[in-house]
This record gives structure tokens, sequence and C-alpha cells, in this order.
């Protein structure tokens, strides 16, 4: 499951906490990794964590908390052991003069990257137009990495070691945001309502949808 | 308003979302072929419809046929349609029916998305949810989940349950603090085709003395004897409902 991390992004006074409720099944605590990433996959911070049975676990991922592993303001944390029960979730907490947001986290697929396909269902992204200068698109992307990077020997050994195929080593996931609003001036300039779309849908991505009104202050972190 | 046997007995399924007051938001209902296929030759008209305490619709719109590429958002300002009668709202539904072929599985729905601009500020995106012909496996459907709710006096979390169905729903709300406290409605009743309203401090007076050791965050799990629709989102005091998003089934 992944969720984006929000601390001080764009020099705004912006901050996230992670809840992890583990309602109902075995009567037990739920523990989990939490893996913390900077956009460009590279991961700064891994946690053990525990959601008591009937409650939740808050986890702190403001500025103060994350602010010096994430230099870009934003990031992505990963729950790498689904909890039995229950889901992992954040709420971006904002200033108390501003408007908030929230999120769910994202499943990632079951098996990394499926193989390219053409009739694959495209990213699809509904909205209306973003706001100038604040619409972005965080996603995450699975996507294969070189067969000679540390992340992919790690794979590779691990699969070896459960006897599994070592073609697990081109399942190493990675990280991309792609600030939407730098790549489409239309959009930039909130004059251009539409879909998102990927296009080819080669990798399973999930994505999330940050919009920011800066003379507001209003955030929306949603998922896609 | 009359439908005909073959729109009811289509085996594509309709979608439904909250019917948010329209003195408190602009909804426009998106209609993405994009989101339903990616076949050039797909083709689909939509049927919109608008419920608010019975199983009669009090209005309905038709798209005509769209086809693949097309990206249809229909306003319901521009419609000039009567106000759902509760301040609670009401129910849409959002029946897309793909006219070149039938669904591979005996049924199947295609979900869309609504969005709403606050008339003062605010809004959200929420995706339509089916209430039959939906894939996902769950290992129950009286109970769905909230993570990371809110209450203090800076942010309140509100909560939309919608019942599309034709019989009334009895739901309560469970809030559960960090450590494990837990406050209980009693259990209320939504009545057919209704949406419910409320805020987690009205529901529950002491919600906000119980979350106050963990900074006003919990979460919560709505319980109903039938599958309702669950949304929930953040107020801050003096701005609109923002960040609408739905509860989360406990997936099997």
């Amino acid at each position: 499951m992944y969720m984006p991390v929000l601390a001080g992004y764009g020099g705004y006074e912006i901050d996230t906490r992670l809840i992890v409720f583990n309602w109902e099944g075995a009567q037990e605590p739920a523990g989990f990794r939490l893996d913390l990433m900077r956009p460009n996959g590279e991961r700064v911070s891994a946690s053990r964590h525990e959601a008591p049975s009937g409650g939740s676990t808050v986890i702190d991922m403001s500025r103060a908390a994350v602010g010096q592993l994430l230099p870009e303001g934003v990031g992505l944390a990963k729950d790498r052991a689904r909890p039995s029960r229950g889901r992992l979730a954040p709420a971006v907490l904002p200033p108390r003069d501003a408007d908030l947001g929230n999120d769910h986290a994202r499943e990632e697929g079951p098996q990394g990257p499926a193989p390219a396909r053409t009739a694959a269902l495209p990213l699809d992204l509904p909205d209306r137009a973003l706001a100038p200068a604040g619409g972005g698109l965080l996603l995450v992307r699975q996507h294969p990495a070189r067969a000679d990077a540390r992340p992919a020997l790690g794979l590779a050994e691990r699969g070896r070691r459960n006897g599994r195929s070592s073609a697990a080593g081109d399942r190493v996931r990675a990280v991309r945001a792609r600030p939407l609003h730098e790549h489409v001036d239309s959009v930039a300039a909130g004059a251009k309502a539409g879909s998102v779309r990927l296009d080819p849908a080669t990798f399973k991505v999930a994505g999330h949808m940050l919009r920011h009104d800066p003379e507001a202050q209003l955030w929306r972190v949603q998922h896609l | 308003v009359a439908r005909s046997a073959s729109l009811e007995r289509s085996p594509w399924l309709p979608s439904y979302a909250w019917w948010a007051p329209p003195e408190e938001y602009a909804l426009t209902v998106v209609l993405s072929s994009f989101h339903s296929t990616t076949q050039a030759e797909g083709e689909f008209e939509a049927y919109l419809r608008g419920f608010a305490g019975s199983g009669q619709a009090l209005w309905e719109h038709e798209t005509g046929p769209y086809r693949h590429g097309d990206e249809v958002a229909v306003e319901l300002d521009a419609l000039d349609l009567p106000a759902p009668p509760s301040p609670s709202g009401g129910v849409i539904e959002v029946h897309v029916i793909r006219t070149d072929r039938a669904p591979d599985r005996p049924v199947d729905c295609l979900g869309q998305w609504v969005h709403a601009e606050g008339r003062e500020g605010g809004g959200y995106l929420i995706p339509t949810i089916p209430i039959r012909g939906q894939e996902k496996r769950v290992q129950r459907d009286d109970l769905q989940v909230l993570p990371g709710v809110m209450s203090d006096s800076g942010v309140e979390t509100e909560i939309v349950l919608v019942n599309p169905i034709d019989v009334a729903t009895e739901a309560r709300l469970t809030v559960s603090s960090a450590g494990g406290l837990v406050l209980d409605t009693e259990p209320f009743e939504i009545p057919p085709w209704s949406a419910w309203r409320g805020s987690l401090s009205n529901e529950l007076p002491r919600v906000r003395r119980m979350l106050a050791e963990d900074g006003g965050v919990g979460s919560a799990a709505v319980y109903s004897s039938h599958k309702i629709l669950p949304f929930f989102g953040f107020r801050s005091p003096g701005l609109a409902l923002t960040c609408m998003d739905h509860a989360a089934p406990m997936f099997a």
C-alpha cells in the first residue's frame, strides 16, 4: 500500500500523519513495516509499527519528524506488510486557517509490474480544471529495474532463498512524481479540464492527485 | 419517470453517489469512456436519475450515445432539476450502458465519478459505487471502515450514508480512539433511496474528549443491516466540506 507524504511540500505549512486502523478480525496487534521514499524511489527510512486490536496507530510524518529525509517536501510511504485487517490511510493536517484533505492508501499489484499489454485499462483521472500552478499528479509506478540494480539483485537473491524464480528480479518497484502542471501548460494555467491517461498502460500504477489552491491554502489529496 | 424495460433488464447495472444539496455544491457527473474500456469500438449511453425518499426518480437525464474517446461531463446546474427535499440530499444513480456488447460477466457495472465544487469553496471528487454487480470480494457487507477520522475544535469529520435500495436500512457508527476507546451511536434508520448526513461530534457528543489524547485522530466503522454506501469528508470551522472519500470494506 502506498500513500503520499507531504512535509513542507512547496514551502507550505503542510504535514502528514498516517493512520492504521486495526478493526475486527483477530484480537491481536497488527504489525507492519513502513518505508519512506523520496520521489526518486530512494528509500530513506524503514520502521516497524503495530496497530493495536480495536484501535489505530498514528504515525507522525510531519516536517519535524521527516522533513530532513524529504528535501523535496514530498515523498511516499509504503506499508510493506498489509495488516490482516484494517487499512492504512493518512490524514493531511493543514495549518489551522487552511482547509484539509484526506486520502486512502493505494494497494500495489500483487506481483509487481504486469507484462506490457495493449488491452489494459489506462489510468484515468477525471477531473475539472486544476488550480493554477498547483495541480499535480503523484504516481507510484512499478517498473522493471536494471538487472544490476541493487534492489533487483536483492530481490533475486531473496527469490532464490525462497525457491522462487529469479524472474522476480524484474519486479523492483520505484516511485515517480509527475507534477502535471510542469508538463502541461494548460493545466498550469488552470485552463483545461478533463482526464489524465497514461498510454500505453504498461504498468500497474498506484497514483494520487494533489491539488493546491495557494490563495485559499486549500489542499486536496485524493487517490486515483 | 418511466423507464424502458430493456434498460431495467440491462446486464450493465447502475452505480450510485451522493446527490449533495445543490445550494451547497455544484455537481458534475463525469462520464469517462477511457475509464470504462480501452476498446476503440466501445459505444455507450448513460442515464442519470435523482432519488430522494422513494424508488420513484425525481428526475432523469439521458446523455445520448457517446463513444470511446469521448468525455462527457454533465453539470447538474444546467439541467434545471428539482432540489432534493431533504437537507441531507439524496441519491444520484449513474447508469452507464455499453451498447456495442454485453459484459463478460453475467452483470457488470461501469463506475464513473461525481465532481463537486462547493459554492463557498471546498469540494470533492468521489467515485460512483454499485450496490449490485461489484467484482470486489469482501468479507462482509455489513461493515465498512473509515480510517483516519478527526474531531476537534479545528476539524470535524462529516459522514454521508447513501441507501440506494427499496428498504430502510439500519446503521450505527462506531468511533475508536488510537488507544482503543470506543463510542457507539444508537442504531438509526436510513429510509429507502435516501441519504443520511451527520458529523461525529453531533452524533457522539463525547467523541472530541475521547480523541483529545490522540490529537483528535481516530478511526470509525459503519455497521448496517444492508449494504450502504458511506462517504466521509472533513470540515474546518467556517469552511466548506472538502475531500470527501468513500469508506473501505473489508476485502476478502
